[in-house]
């Protein structure tokens, strides 16, 4: 494979409790204008963008085939349009995949989810499960980790303060990230002392419901420099399937993530992830998500986690210096927001969380009950 | 030589027969609520005051009813507000013979009905407002038919305003034969 690839721009609304003023068509638009101002990229049939890939989820949007509601407003109408229906980074992933193949010079990819829209998030999930044996069971993806949560606590012997340690620091390094969701400041104990959800899982332990729109230009290496000069490259992308059925599965083995981080680190040349990774940013939609996932990537040993954290491996390995899906991305989302968190870094626009000499991030997004799919994408310098 | 494909079903009717197969019935329920944001909401707004709204593209000009934040063709945010009839002239109908029942409540409306296409005063072209036609107007109505040279007048149609508007598209019942135009 002799072509790279390049993201050149992403835009982004601010991740927010209720966008009540707008239509999700409208939270994509200042996306969209954005990225034509700040690249002045055309969609001309021999130069421009001749595709578009979106990422959307028809029960969040309550609308079958989700993305024609959207052609519109991605610049989509008369060319190329296909949808993601699973979290965003496969999205990045697809757009890589036609500009390596060569089909492509250019792809836009525009994602959007507004969790706020409906009257409850688990009801939304609880539609993923088959409607003969777990959906009347009442399992969602909230529940769904909670067993996983356990699962993970009775192995490694994480703790409820563990826990809240997580979300103390995501809400402080969310503070620090332009885009990020504003949340109270909490302290320990009020994180423990909030309510659970569902044993062991505390309603400060779960991401907050957020609305979000984000867009990302993609190019091969040869043409950036009409639309950048500042591009981040895009050097690895793996992912992987893991059953449906939760039954089926070994909850913390975290079989699907390894698989997906080895392919994405074996196209990357990574062989120490450890050493090698400069940034992690991990879609933990609830706070004991980041130390299983970190075990996933390689960062840290299996069954590792409660003591890389107490010997300050999340600060060490600058993991989810954004605040992490836990301070709130929406559903979908996740990875697209940990890549435009991983490209701010290495475009070195980060502010106050800005890490020196950045090389390379990881950017990870699941879909499905307790990480039935992962993906993992590598972006670099 | 082409071989024949033979997809054997495994399962087939004949070796279940003696098998109770369940098919259950569940309907699926998540309330929403649907922002309608500043241009759909702008244009929603209006019918309260029995207005009929239009946003205008900047570049290639065009009218959209309902309004859309972009012209897609131009790629373009509308930003220009148009008010577009309430009269017009009747292009096209369909004669729909069955209802989609509202799966929630099971009400559906009256068969057959005539779901149409009006060109509205101040448009052109394709800039059609599809709503309903009264029933009792459904084989009095004439369509007008532009194809090429050949042009033909449709019937001239007002709106039929619902006495209580809460800006929502049943603000219109429907349009009926203009008997003004006569």
């Amino acid at each position: 494979m002799t072509r790279n690839v390049s993201i050149c721009a992403m835009a982004q609304i601010k991740n927010q409790p209720a966008i009540w003023q707008h239509r999700f068509q409208g939270m994509l638009i200042d996306c969209f204008e954005s990225i034509m101002e700040q690249t002045n990229v055309t969609f001309d049939m021999d130069k421009g963008i001749r595709n578009v890939v979106t990422c959307s989820d028809d029960v969040f949007d309550a609308r079958t085939i989700s993305d024609a509601a959207v052609t519109d407003v991605v610049g989509a109408h008369f060319r190329g349009e296909e949808k993601v229906a699973q979290d965003g980074i496969s999205a990045l992933g697809y757009a890589m995949a036609c500009i390596l193949s060569g089909h492509d010079d250019l792809i836009l990819v525009m994602g959007h989810c507004k969790e706020s829209q409906s009257e409850s998030r688990n009801m939304c999930t609880n539609l993923a499960f088959d409607p003969f044996y777990s959906r009347p069971l009442g399992l969602d993806y909230l529940n769904a980790a909670a067993l996983q949560a356990r699962a993970y606590m009775e192995e490694t012997g994480l703790t409820d303060e563990h826990l809240a340690n997580i979300v103390v620091r995501s809400r402080k390094n969310g503070a620090r990230t332009r885009h990020a969701r504003d949340n109270e400041q909490l302290s320990v104990r009020e994180v423990m002392e909030s309510p659970l959800l569902a044993d062991p899982i505390r309603k400060m332990h779960n991401y907050p419901v957020t609305d979000w729109a984000v867009g990302f230009l993609l190019c091969c290496d040869e043409r950036a420099h009409e639309f950048t000069d500042n591009p981040v490259r895009l050097t690895g992308f793996g992912s992987c399937m893991d059953s449906y059925f939760l039954g089926d599965r070994e909850l913390v083995s975290n079989f699907a993530l390894k698989k997906a981080c080895a392919r994405a680190y074996a196209m990357a040349g990574i062989t120490d992830p450890a050493k090698e990774l400069d940034l992690v940013e991990l879609s933990d939609a609830c706070a004991y998500q980041l130390p299983l996932w970190a075990e996933g990537t390689g960062i840290t040993g299996k069954a590792r986690g409660p003591a890389w954290m107490e010997a300050g491996g999340m600060d060490k390995h600058h993991v989810n210096l954004s605040g992490g899906m836990l301070n709130g991305n929406p559903l979908m989302l996740g990875g697209l927001a940990r890549a435009a968190y991983g490209f701010t870094q290495l475009q070195g626009k980060a502010g106050t969380n800005q890490v020196t000499g950045l090389r390379k991030a990881l950017a990870h997004g699941t879909t499905g009950a307790a990480g039935q799919h992962h993906a993992v994408l590598i972006l670099e310098k | 030589m082409e071989e024949e494909m033979n997809v054997k079903v495994s399962d087939s009717l004949d070796t279940m027969a003696d098998q109770e197969l369940i098919v259950l019935r569940k309907t699926i329920s998540v309330d929403q609520k649907f922002a309608t944001g500043p241009v759909m909401g702008k244009f929603l707004t209006a019918l309260k005051d029995k207005r009929i709204l239009a946003i205008q593209c900047p570049e290639c000009g065009r009218l959209q009813s309902p309004p859309r934040e972009m012209c897609a063709i131009c790629r373009v945010r509308n930003r220009e507000w148009v008010e577009i009839g309430p009269r017009g002239e009747m292009r096209m109908m369909e004669y729909c013979y069955y209802s989609s029942p509202d799966p929630l409540t099971g009400e559906s409306r009256e068969t057959p009905y005539g779901a149409i296409g009006i060109l509205l005063d101040g448009c052109q072209k394709e800039e059609v407002f599809w709503h309903l036609l009264r029933p009792e107007h459904l084989e009095m109505v004439e369509m007008g038919i532009v194809m090429g040279d050949r042009i033909t007048r449709g019937s001239r149609l007002r709106p039929v305003w619902a006495e209580e508007r809460s800006g929502s598209i049943d603000d219109i019942k429907y349009f009926e034969i203009d008997e003004q135009a006569r």
